[in-house]
């Protein structure tokens, strides 16, 4: 398990990558990022395992990438990233999202 | 994405078609799809998308493992949804966009992939909220305005943005499209919200729901039109949506409701249990996102457990995640202050914050409470000049604003 400054270490390191893909993202063209920008836009990954909102049971490693060299996108030829956990979510019901939230 | 009608309509567009309008269908057109079709990838990762929630951790690994396998064997597009998928029911916001924004660049304006976006928002970074919002907008541009979940994410987000006028009539235009799109019902009730519409937000909210109430959205679109009410000065309708319509676990929404009934010295509708709030707060999702974090505290308040909320205030202050130490915690704060009858030191805490409110998640309707919460400590204080300068945006723009005069009104007794 990482200590709560590791955890503190590891977010502000993903807020920069964050904010480095935001501003590539809106440089790229609308239809095809190029692929040196696509790399460009890897994130480390674990580090975003700190970055959202949610808190985290179990090991905090990843196998998987996002974006593979080439800068299509991951899960094409790559397995999926199963040592990354299953984030907690908050307990107060359903908020406001766009999104279907079923647990049906 | 089939066209508007279901007539014939594939399984699969159907299934689809009724995941993205957030019907009360889509789970079992998925379940069947996924019968009918066991070795494709992208229906089973579908229906774990809607129904992952409810499965345990190794269930949930269990399938999209065979939905990826399968995924790969059809196409490219095929793996990356269903990748995309894993890392959204795992949670991994942050991951996900990233996945997204290479996945939109190879495929522009896809619509199933769409149903991640608010990957965007969750992940609580305003670099990616905003990165989110703009793959939005190229998305629309290269759909086009016939592909209605394209246009009904917009109005969303329009809406999130604060742009009443544009969400309501992307809202229009999409409903005209498809009738039936969930997202945009929602986003028209943000844009009314904003607006004031009052009853004829109600009214629309009723009709709309009657036509599915399976719908995903039933209870959260019956507290949007609970707020509605409160707009107009219908509190009996406000309760009996809170009473009749939300249940136990949804402590937020009832919490939320209670609490702008009692600002505004009204009663409010059936209370929490509070053991059952102070359990959820110690159980594991209790700290897990700030802004249902809040939410429960919301739920002390209205149940004016004072104590209980300064020990959440205290715990926050030592939370490692700035959110909750900078944020909530002194929100938690204030809200103790107000329920202990000081309102002047909540004045003071929530004055000091300022637009770092934002930060406690949630979305601009939600996050608003907070504000009446201001508006009314500072009544409460005799500073009425302060609390309508505060609410004089609402006040002027919305067409009901019954609840907010009510919150400027000195003669109101303060909340409990």
């Amino acid at each position: 398990m990482l200590t709560g400054e590791e955890r503190q270490a590891a977010g502000s390191s993903a807020r920069t990558v964050g904010r480095r893909m935001a501003v590539l993202g809106t440089a790229v063209g609308a239809a095809v990022v190029p692929a040196g920008a696509a790399q460009a836009n890897i994130v480390g990954v674990g580090n975003a395992v700190f970055g959202n909102s949610c808190t985290n049971h179990g090991a905090a490693q990843a196998t998987g990438t996002t974006v593979s060299d080439s800068g299509t996108a991951s899960g094409n030829h790559l397995g999926l990233p199963l040592d990354l956990p299953r984030n907690h979510c908050g307990s107060s019901g359903i908020v406001c999202t766009a999104v279907f939230m079923s647990s049906v | 994405m089939a066209g508007v009608g279901g007539t014939d309509v594939s399984l699969e567009d159907a299934a689809v078609r009724e995941l993205a309008a957030l019907s009360g269908r889509a789970v079992p057109l998925l379940r069947e799809w996924v019968g009918e079709c066991p070795r494709l990838g992208v229906a089973r990762a579908l229906l774990m998308l809607a129904t992952g929630g409810g499965l345990s951790d190794e269930v949930l690994r269990e399938e999209l493992v065979v939905a990826h396998r399968d995924a790969q064997e059809a196409d490219a597009r095929s793996a990356s949804l269903v990748y995309g998928i894993f890392l959204y029911t795992h949670r991994q916001f942050r991951l996900t966009a990233d996945h997204l924004v290479t996945h939109f660049a190879r495929w522009p304006g896809d619509e199933v992939a769409s149903l991640m976006l608010d990957a965007f928002h969750a992940c609580g970074d305003v670099d990616y909220r905003a990165h989110g919002d703009a793959l939005v907008e190229r998305q629309y541009a290269l759909a086009g305005a016939d592909s209605w979940p394209w246009t009904g994410r917009l109005a969303w987000t329009r809406a999130e943005q604060g742009r009443a006028e544009e969400a309501l009539e992307l809202a229009g235009h999409t409903l005209a499209r498809f009738p039936r799109a969930g997202l945009a019902a929602h986003a028209r009730a943000h844009a009314e919200h904003e607006l004031g519409a009052g009853p004829g937000s109600t009214r629309f909210l009723d009709r709309w729901l009657a036509g599915d109430p399976q719908a995903a959205q039933f209870k959260h679109l019956n507290w949007h039109a609970a707020l509605q009410s409160l707009a107009c000065g219908d509190f009996a309708d406000a309760r009996r949506r809170a009473d009749e319509v939300l249940g136990r676990a949804d402590v937020g929404m009832r919490s939320a409701t209670n609490w702008r009934l009692l600002l505004a010295g009204q009663e409010p509708a059936g209370r929490c249990d509070l053991d059952h709030v102070r359990g959820l707060l110690t159980g594991p999702g209790g700290m897990a996102e700030v802004f249902h974090t809040f939410n429960l505290a919301l739920a002390l308040a209205v149940e004016s457990a004072t104590g209980d909320l300064e020990a959440l205030a205290r715990r926050a202050a030592g939370d490692t995640r700035p959110d909750y130490s900078e944020v909530l915690a002194p929100v938690v704060q204030a809200l103790a202050h107000v329920t202990a009858g000081r309102p002047r030191a909540a004045v003071d805490l929530l004055t000091r914050l300022g637009g770092q409110i934002d930060r406690i998640g949630g979305v601009r309707v939600e996050r608003e409470i907070v504000q009446d919460t201001l508006a009314r400590a500072l009544v409460d204080t005799g500073e009425h000049a302060r609390a309508a300068a505060l609410l004089h945006e609402r006040v002027t723009t919305r067409r009901h604003h019954t609840y907010e005069d009510l919150l400027l009104a000195p003669a109101v007794s303060p909340a409990r």
